[in-house]
């Protein structure tokens, strides 16, 4: 009957520690894709955008606008980002409850027969012994994994940096 | 939120348990019209249309997201933020630009 202690060394926890980090491996790939795919997108859309007016007041009272020239920009340029997760803690909990319990029973039975006859006789005495030992085990065992998911910053360079380059000449040096 | 995953998961009694904010902000790409009935039909919120383009911005719980993620009329759906620094840069940089235009 195996022991207690080797229930809990045959436990997997190699195993199940090796498929947590794979599967934490390949759901963090899947989400990396995913954000990589979002990026994607959120750069390839663009949109026109107007983004100042001015309103004229003339002399006589009347009131003008004027706006911007549209500008394209994409997604990205005017600060969308696309959310990248990643797994911050992986815990596996496994816990047993082992109960093992033995009975043994002995069962004697004596069994004597006796027969006289015409200058014969005979005699018999069966005597049956039965050992029964009964093993029990129960094994209840629960396994608990959590992973924890957190959203980090978007690697530094995802975003296109907008530089602006004024040549215009200062008002005073006109 | 409880979310029963697949039978896989089902058929072991296995319970993923998802804490999550309620909503999020996704990006949605419909295949070839704007996915706006379908965020709706999800309890989700519509925050911008892109023009020109089935591309919407919209709230959702995290539910919806795996119910869009695969159905074949969303060709890309994915959790965004708005990084409010470089979008403000850039309504800055716009609005002097104008500016400058009009003062010369």
């Amino acid at each position: 009957m195996p022991s207690v202690g080797q229930e809990l060394l045959d436990v997997p926890l190699p195993d199940m520690v090796a498929s947590l980090a794979m599967g934490i491996a390949t759901a963090q790939a899947a989400l990396d894709e995913n954000s990589v795919e979002t990026a994607k997108a959120l750069a390839d859309t663009e949109i026109e955008l107007v983004l100042a007016m001015t309103q004229t007041i003339a002399a006589d009272g009347s009131v003008t606008f004027e706006s911007a020239p549209p500008v394209e920009v994409s997604l990205l340029q005017i600060g969308l980002l696309p959310t990248f997760y990643q797994f911050a803690e992986a815990t596996i909990e496994v816990s047993m409850d082992i109960k093992t319990t033995t009975s043994r029973e002995t069962e004697v039975g004596v069994n004597a027969k006796a027969k006289v006859g015409f200058g014969m006789w005979s005699a018999s005495v069966n005597i049956d012994v039965k050992h029964n030992r009964k093993f029990g085990k129960e094994v209840h065992g629960t396994s608990r994994m959590i992973t924890r998911l957190v959203p980090v910053p978007p690697p530094p360079r995802i975003a296109p940096e907008l530089v602006v380059v004024d040549n215009r000449p200062a008002p005073g040096d006109a | 939120m409880n979310y029963d995953s697949d039978a896989v998961t089902k058929g072991f009694g296995a319970k993923i348990n998802l804490s999550l904010p309620d909503q999020t902000l996704y990006l949605v790409i419909g295949q070839r019209q704007a996915p706006n009935a379908l965020i709706s039909q999800l309890n989700g919120q519509i925050l911008f249309n892109v023009p020109n383009h089935p591309v919407v911005l919209a709230l959702l719980p995290v539910t919806a997201y795996f119910v869009l993620k695969v159905d074949s009329r969303i060709k890309h759906i994915g959790p965004v933020s708005i990084d409010s620094g470089t979008f403000n840069k850039f309504l800055e940089l716009v609005k002097q630009q104008h500016q400058g235009n009009n003062n010369s």
